[in-house]
């Protein structure tokens, strides 16, 4: 037996881009240098993130950082233009001016829905934001309908400063996972969504407004875990009721 | 660690002291024979065989069959950590605890050499045991995350086939990547 070879490079590479899969985004990018093999297994990564803060630097000047930010949309554009798998796993996106780029992210979101994926990560809060201030702001992109079209397999979904339809989360019939943030949302919504995701176990609302009282009482909720998180409500008047209501957390974090 | 002397589910032909195989075997429970790519002879457990979703497709094509199952692909050394790993497993297929399921994964994995998870990526991938290659993917990601190129190809034992020119390109090519790693 002659083990010291060069031995993961005689695997396939469709077992390269499994384990590539494993790892985060940036760090799978790094192994395009390892060798010849590894130059392009990374492209096929079944978790992906494209994330602004990895090209924009938040102390340049604004000048600066479109030009970075062109730079990021580019990168996103030719990714999921090469890319050859049929499924994807995660999708992350996050970017603080979805209004310069609006074809560029339906286009990333047309691309892993259409592609089933698992986890959906959109961020459009802007990293100036305060998040101790008591200003809001205005959703900054709008869900976009293939997501709810191909949402039966969707896990887990956060929607940062991403407005949304309520009418339609009955598509996530699958959703385990939501994170809400930056966004004007009341208790009737959230009743709704509870109503539309039977199985959803995890719930967290961070920055979000126009709540009032929080108010949860649902007997065949499956919710475990609740996380409340600088968001305008009374923290007096939250009640959570229903059969897991022992394993609820209602964590709050004020500044 | 037993010795395999001891060990009623390998052959004498093993000699390596490189499995822990349980010591509750039932003396009634029926036997598979597979073969691996280096002539090792391996009796296993149905039980155990079962997992390997190679095996059991076999079997499913010829129930009967009561040949050696031969295992091109599968060299004894990881073959026989495998094993090992499957009967942890099917203990908790009749008394699921995934708590303590992801503990025993995390032993298993503790346990291992980087050689010994990287030679066994290619078996689980064979025999088609999903949990077990999703355990090593993940071991393997957590051994070489944070890792400088080197370190990851010294792990892997990949011949670096660039040349420093093409290297430092790809580097510049990608260099959003290679922000803020702290090279070891």
């Amino acid at each position: 037996m002659n083990s010291n070879i060069d031995r993961i490079s005689n695997l396939p590479s469709s077992l390269l881009i499994i384990i590539a899969s494993f790892l985060p985004f940036k760090e799978a990018a790094r192994t395009s240098v390892l060798s010849k093999q590894w130059l392009n297994i990374w492209r096929d990564a079944m978790h992906i993130q494209f994330n602004e803060t990895f090209f924009v630097k938040s102390d340049e000047p604004e000048e600066n950082r479109k030009v970075q930010r062109e730079v990021f949309i580019n990168f996103a554009r030719q990714f999921i233009a090469n890319y050859s798998q049929q499924v994807i796993k995660t999708l992350g996106l996050a970017c603080s001016k979805p209004g310069d780029f609006l074809s560029d992210i339906q286009n990333i979101l047309m691309f892993a829905s259409s592609r089933d994926v698992r986890e959906l990560g959109l961020d459009f809060s802007d990293p100036t934001w305060r998040e101790q201030a008591l200003e809001n702001h205005q959703a900054a992109f709008e869900l976009p309908l293939p997501v709810y079209e191909h949402g039966q397999v969707l896990r887990s979904l956060k929607l940062f400063s991403c407005s949304f339809k309520v009418s339609n989360f009955s598509n996530f019939c699958s959703l385990k996972t939501l994170s809400l943030g930056w966004i004007k949302i009341n208790m009737g919504s959230i009743s709704a969504i509870l109503d539309s995701c039977p199985l959803l176990e995890n719930l967290s609302l961070k920055k979000c407004w126009d709540i009032e009282n929080f108010e949860i009482s649902k007997p065949g909720s499956r919710l475990k875990s609740l996380v409340l998180e600088k968001c305008d409500i009374a923290y007096d008047g939250v009640l959570i009721e229903g059969p897991k209501a022992s394993v609820l957390q209602v964590l709050r974090k004020r500044g | 660690m037993s010795s395999s002397a001891e060990n009623p589910t390998l052959t004498a032909e093993i000699t390596k002291p490189s499995t822990e195989i349980a010591t509750e075997t039932a003396q009634s429970a029926k036997k598979i024979t597979l073969k691996t790519s280096d002539d090792q002879i391996f009796e296993v457990e149905e039980s155990v065989a079962m997992e390997f979703a190679t095996v059991k497709s076999f079997f499913e094509d010829a129930p009967s069959s009561t040949d050696t199952v031969p295992l091109p692909n599968v060299p004894a050394k990881p073959f026989s950590q495998v094993i090992e790993f499957c009967k942890e497993q099917i203990k908790f297929k009749a008394n699921p605890d995934e708590t303590e399921k992801k503990r025993s994964n995390s032993e298993f994995v503790k346990e291992k050499t980087n050689e010994d998870l990287v030679e066994m990526i290619p078996v689980a991938n064979y025999l088609e045991i999903k949990d077990l290659l999703d355990v090593l993917n993940q071991a393997v990601a957590d051994r070489i995350q944070n890792r400088s190129v080197e370190y990851v190809r010294s792990f892997f034992g990949i011949d670096n086939d660039f040349t420093s020119e093409e290297e430092a390109l790809l580097r510049e090519e990608h260099a959003w990547a290679f922000e803020d790693v702290d090279e070891d």
